[in-house]
């Protein structure tokens, strides 16, 4: 039995005790009846496990999500920063089958676009997006402005490289993208085997792409993250 | 706020939790949770059909819900950190 409390068996009923997978009626306690009562009157939830509820908790309270919401004010936009904060914490955690299934919850709840801001804050991108945005505009409004900008339309300015795509395709893709939207921030993503497509992608077009453009890399054990920001990106 | 305590139903039996649902007004399959037509419930945050074995019942009108990150934190953003 999981309760807020040190002491559950205190606290929602003393017969409850005799053995966790008997039945409540079986173990002489005081009964469903005890606990629909309780729940009626607002002061109890059933719940599978306590540490879901902590965890939501924790992460909307978090400095990294408290840190988005004085930049995002969209509720959906929040909910999605608060999912990719848990995707991330479910992957420190090795909880892959949790992880899968949220993401699919996620894509099925808000589509592929939701799906990719979750992405972003789950990889640590969209952080390092807006700490790139405070080291080049003074302008709280300017900023505020190119945020959601880029938080509306990241098919704009993010290209997430899958691992079954070819080096030359995903080049052509990344120029094409530049070329059409000529974007002051373009960021090239990549987890796992994708990792190594955006690195030797990036060698491929750098050349072409450094003459408007300056880079910085980011890379971790599964991910190769890309910045590309416009020598011209003041405001 | 007064805190909402929390039990876990993975310490109720499958026969417990029947009679959970119906003194709830609800009723099960055997598989899903049904509301008092005999409708499966959908989890309103993520539309899921709510199975028996992975339901949460959230006070707020008895609100059935899948146990996932997202429905809690959905829920958890509706009614205020009541926990």
């Amino acid at each position: 039995m999981v309760t807020n409390s040190d002491n559950p068996l205190r606290d929602l009923g003393g017969g409850f005790g005799k053995g966790l997978g008997d039945s409540f009626i079986d173990s002489g306690s005081k009964g469903i009846k005890y606990f629909v009562e309780k729940f009626r009157s607002g002061k109890l939830a059933f719940i599978q496990e306590r540490s879901t509820i902590d965890k939501a908790k924790d992460l909307l309270k978090s400095n990294e999500h408290l840190f988005y919401c004085t930049y995002v004010n969209d509720r959906e936009k929040q909910t999605l920063m608060v999912m990719g904060l848990t995707l991330r914490k479910l992957d420190q955690e090795s909880q892959r089958d949790k992880r899968d299934d949220l993401v699919k919850k996620i894509k099925n709840k808000f589509d592929i676009q939701g799906s990719h801001l979750s992405y972003l804050v789950q990889n640590g991108v969209l952080s390092k997006y807006i700490t790139n945005l405070l080291e080049n505009i003074d302008n709280p409004d300017i900023m505020k402005e190119r945020l959601e900008d880029f938080l509306n339309n990241l098919d704009k300015f993010v290209y997430f490289v899958r691992s079954n795509q070819d080096i030359n395709q995903v080049a052509d893709i990344i120029k094409i993208k530049i070329n059409a939207n000529s974007p002051k921030t373009f960021i090239i993503s990549g987890i796992g085997l994708a990792a190594e497509i955006v690195s030797e992608t990036f060698k491929l077009i750098k050349n072409e792409i450094l003459l408007e453009y300056d880079f910085e890399s980011y890379s971790s054990e599964k991910s190769q993250i890309i910045f590309l920001n416009k020598k011209d990106n003041l405001e | 706020m007064e805190k909402v305590e929390t039990i876990s139903l993975k310490q109720f039996s499958d026969g417990d939790k029947v009679l959970l649902l119906n003194e709830l007004g609800l009723q099960t399959d055997g598989k899903f949770v049904l509301d008092e037509k005999g409708l499966v419930i959908k989890d309103k945050y993520v539309g899921v059909s709510v199975s028996l074995k992975n339901m949460l019942i959230f006070p707020g009108s008895t609100i059935v819900l899948d146990d996932n990150e997202l429905s809690v934190t959905m829920y958890l953003e509706e009614y205020g950190d009541k926990f």
